[in-house]
């Protein structure tokens, strides 16, 4: 993972000094691994502080900004020749990514009952599904989603799950490129979604449409 | 072989649960599957927590949750008692799916913690 070290907008922060921490001891850690010219990090700094109610264009005021990393894009690496490039306000949904990647190295019986290791197609298939939703909301409604969860599912499918205090949203994608994703989601009340979709047809609506209306 | 027995709704199932399926804290969505006829689990009325977990491959890599019979008929999941050779509390569930999948993680009961490095 890298990060090219261009000033943001004030716009984009928000504090969260912990969570940047964990991001550049967890996140960065392939980057620094294979060298990565631009990976432009210092562990030694402190990162920042990032504030959504800021509606100008400063910096917070109380920032030493010689302790600041800012950044543009989020790069991650995903295999030794694919890497996913999102948008600095998709730090979260970066951190999911790189965090499901431990399905990739689950192995055939992991779990002592005989379920089978998981494809870096269906991983891949569910993560660009996420990846390229995200961005879309980001871009035509400027909505950053909430950032759900990637576990392993049955079978060799991947979950994606999305569950807080008002609502809680699940889609699965199967492993194999012809059967179609199905979600359910609810807001444990009366308001409910369901169905299935084909995710090579890259409607990237959906998820957005998902997540506003439960 | 056992009889096939109707379970009231007033009782348990008890099911595994491996330690790859427990993740950030919590059990994930994807630890409720059917494996051939169903999700296997073990009937209250025949076999107790420890029991069950004896019964894994590998006991201490599992946890046992418990999950009530009457919930799982009003999530229409359908609770067939299947008694095996070794077994008699053996109890297929069926209905399994993304919605119930992720129903199932607000009714279980935790009866045995999974074991943590």
């Amino acid at each position: 993972m890298s990060i090219n070290s261009t000033k943001i907008p004030a716009e984009y922060y928000e504090e969260s000094s912990l969570y940047s921490t964990k991001l550049v001891e967890n996140l960065y850690k392939d980057s620094f691994k294979s060298h990565s010219s631009e990976s432009s990090l210092s562990l030694s700094k402190k990162f920042i502080f990032l504030s959504q109610q800021s509606s100008d264009s400063e910096w917070r005021t109380d920032l030493n900004l010689d302790n600041v990393i800012t950044y543009k894009n989020i790069t991650i690496e995903i295999s030794p020749e694919k890497t996913l490039t999102l948008p600095a306000k998709l730090y979260k949904l970066a951190e999911s990514i790189q965090n499901s990647k431990y399905i990739l190295d689950l192995e055939d019986d992991f779990d002592d009952e005989g379920s089978p290791r998981y494809d870096f197609e269906t991983w891949k298939r569910a993560v660009d599904f996420l990846v390229n939703s995200a961005k879309w909301a980001l871009d035509k409604n400027n909505v950053v989603i909430d950032s759900p969860k990637i576990y392993h599912g049955p079978d060799g499918s991947i979950d994606i799950l999305w569950k807080n205090s008002d609502y809680k949203l699940l889609i699965n994608f199967p492993k194999g490129n012809d059967t179609p994703a199905t979600f359910y989601g609810d807001d444990y009340n009366t308001n409910k979604i369901e169905g299935t979709f084909n995710p090579s047809k890259q409607d990237f609506r959906l998820l957005h449409l998902m997540l506003i209306t439960i | 072989m056992y009889p096939k027995e109707v379970i009231p709704d007033k009782c348990s199932l008890y099911y595994r649960v491996h330690a790859t399926y427990f993740r950030d804290n919590v059990l994930i969505p994807g630890v409720f599957r059917e494996l051939g006829d169903g999700m296997s689990t073990d009937w209250d009325k025949y076999s107790t927590p420890e029991q069950s977990k004896a019964r894994a491959k590998k006991p201490e890599n599992n946890g046992i949750v418990s999950l009530s019979v009457e919930k799982l008929r009003i999530l229409n999941f359908n609770v067939i008692h299947a008694p095996t050779y070794g077994n008699r509390a053996h109890t297929n569930v069926k209905g399994v799916n993304v919605e119930t999948r992720l129903k199932l993680l607000d009714v279980f009961k935790w009866e045995i913690k999974i074991p943590q490095d």
